[in-house]
């Protein structure tokens, strides 16, 4: 275990490397000069040399990158040129609402997923497993942002149950309006990670439910119900809890879009206002920050994944 | 060996490909999820083809009087948006704005991912180098990355079109190589080898080949997810520059005025969701046909 432990950390720095690179290139991509683009029209001469000047942008590329890494990893991560704080506090302050929200629509997906793939995969072939195929193949086509907007139509428009747009943090309005003004956020985001999950949860359970132990199990005169529950899905929940893994990340992507459906001041918010007002390194540090919450989300359930089943450390050492 | 059993061979060899496509065309017509997928996606080109037809006016015409008209059977059959533009008009020209760009992300992908999928799968050094660049490509969310890419280019459909396929190169290219490594593996591979071809002719000629089923149904996916994420990036305001019509711009301005004009939202998002349905069920029902181990 310790050393497929390394082996998978050792993975990460190729990632890590290449995920940097990028985002350091990402400034150097914009055409013309970086510091006139940031500074505006209205920019004097003066200003940007001495912006050029203390930015390094005078300096050739590859030093530039290891000047800027080397800040990085001592958590320098730039600054902004429209707000006036520390970029850790504004990342901060823009990543809670984001949290809160994805894993809200992670635990929503969820919660209605994997119970539909276990019906869809007891019913297999039957209307129940059609009805949920066909759902799940709704859920992966509804692009989020638009299911945002038509719940904003019918709930909050039509029906007025959930407030359209706006986002309530605990400290202001208590945990119950917290909530209330990330439901519906929360189910235009998750909606999408629900067709998969359903998906992956109907296929996990068929593929145990026809392995061989669970024939003896059945040879054996072990009840319908005490298979499905107790001997197949203990084992279709390896390749859920993966599943579910992955789908925070791609959740927290997505965050972004929905966001600013519902004007929620998280950081896709930041994100977008910070492309508006050209505040390039903002957007250097949102990007690096979720990427590297991902390569990590990634790594944990990889390792958690290793630890519940010995068979994919093996594999791993086989395929190197 | 004479020249008549030679043509003779070559006869008996040409029929049984004929045979072999037409077996595979009856799958597909039989196929009910392929077909319906074709189905649905082939209705929004007509229409979008036959936009100038059906909206002579065009995307763009205004008539002030007219802002924010409900649909109605007689005048604006999807209504009127906020500057008096038929949103009829603007959806079946976003039609062709959005189609244009998911067709040609969905090609060029296809086309880089196979190549970079290709070469890594045939030379092992190449192979670190080129999967470890996805990797840590994918690593990076696609609509964060694309929304970056874009706030450094500047605004407009060429540049769109390659911020898409920049996210979605990598995903083609693990498809590509993963049935390219299985493929190489092969004795006839081998054996071609040993004869001296040329890695050229052996990837192009007969690695590629083997390869293009798996990358054509992950390409029609690509398709799919690059209408979304344009309909996105349009949304947020970094995609398609206004006044030009896509369906991710109509959705923008809806938004807007979500509380008095359902109509522009709802007309542009049945597009959008149905084309994106259409494409999905197509590649299910393609995977299916041209993939049989898959059920």
């Amino acid at each position: 275990m310790k050393k497929y432990v390394i082996k998978r950390i050792l993975t990460l720095i190729p990632v890590l490397l290449v995920v940097s690179v990028v985002i350091f290139l990402l400034v150097h991509l914009a055409p013309g000069d970086p510091a006139a683009m940031m500074l505006g029209d209205q920019a004097q001469d003066a200003e940007i040399a001495a912006l050029r000047e203390r930015m390094g942008l005078n300096d050739p590329l590859p030093l530039q990158y290891v000047r800027w890494l080397g800040g990085v990893l001592r958590g320098n991560l730039g600054e902004s040129v429209f707000i006036r704080d520390s970029m850790g506090n504004i990342l901060m302050d823009h990543l809670r609402p984001t949290l809160a929200l994805t894993v809200y629509a992670l635990f929503l997906a969820t919660l209605f997923a994997v119970p539909l793939g276990m019906l869809a995969a007891k019913y297999r072939g039957r209307l129940p497993d059609s009805l949920v195929s066909v759902t799940s193949m709704f859920g992966i086509s509804m692009p989020s942002f638009l299911l945002g907007l038509l719940l904003i139509l019918l709930f909050a428009i039509k029906w007025k149950v959930f407030p359209s747009s706006g986002y309530v943090s605990i400290a202001e309005g208590g945990l119950w309006a917290h909530l209330r003004s990330l439901t519906l956020p929360a189910i235009a985001l998750g909606f999408i990670e629900s067709g998969l999950i359903i998906r992956m949860t109907r296929s996990s359970m068929l593929e145990v439910l026809e392995s061989d132990y669970i024939r003896m199990a059945k040879a054996k005169g072990v009840s319908v119900r005490s298979i499905f529950y107790k001997h197949a899905l203990r084992n279709a929940l390896i390749s859920i809890v993966t599943v579910v893994g992955q789908s925070f990340m791609v959740l927290l992507g997505g965050a972004t879009v929905v966001e600013s459906v519902f004007d929620i001041p998280g950081i896709g918010q930041l994100t977008i206002n910070s492309v508006m007002r050209r505040d390039y390194q903002v957007i250097q540090a949102v990007v690096l920050l979720v990427s590297v919450t991902n390569v990590l989300v990634s790594l944990a359930v990889d390792l958690l994944y290793g630890v519940i089943d010995p068979r994919a450390r093996l594999e791993n050492r086989e395929g190197g | 060996m004479n020249d008549t059993s030679y043509t003779a061979r070559q006869e008996i060899r040409r029929r049984l490909q004929k045979e072999q496509r037409a077996l595979m065309w009856r799958k597909f017509l039989t196929n009910k999820l392929a077909m319906g997928g074709a189905l649905i996606t082939l209705t929004v080109i007509v229409l979008a083809l036959l936009a100038p037809v059906i909206c002579p006016e065009g995307p763009l015409a205004m008539s002030v009087f007219d802002r924010l008209t409900p649909p109605s059977p007689d005048g604006y059959l999807f209504g009127a948006d906020n500057l008096g533009r038929s949103v009829l008009a603007r959806v079946l020209y976003g039609a062709r704005v959005s189609l244009a760009i998911g067709a040609s992300v969905g090609l060029l992908s296809m086309i880089f991912g196979m190549i970079l999928g290709l070469y890594a799968s045939y030379y092992p050094a190449l192979d670190n180098v080129i999967m470890r660049i996805c990797d840590g490509l994918s690593a990076i969310p696609s609509t964060l990355l694309a929304i970056a890419l874009m706030a450094m280019l500047e605004r407009n459909i060429g540049n769109l079109i390659l911020s898409l396929t920049i996210v979605s190169t990598p995903r083609v290219a693990r498809v590509a190589r993963s049935s390219a490594v299985v493929v190489r593996e092969q004795t006839y591979i081998e054996a071609m080898r040993a004869l001296g071809t040329s890695s050229t002719r052996i990837i192009w000629g007969h690695i590629a080949p083997n390869i293009l089923s798996g990358v054509v149904v992950q390409s029609s996916y690509i398709f799919a997810n690059a209408i979304i994420t344009e309909a996105a990036l349009s949304f947020l305001g970094v995609g398609v520059p206004a006044p030009d019509p896509s369906w991710g711009n109509i959705l923008y301005d809806g938004k807007a005025v979500i509380h008095k004009a359902w109509w522009m939202i709802v007309y542009p998002g049945i597009f959008t969701a149905a084309t994106v349905l259409g494409l999905n069920i197509f590649g299910d029902g393609l995977r299916d046909v041209l993939d049989p181990h898959t059920n």
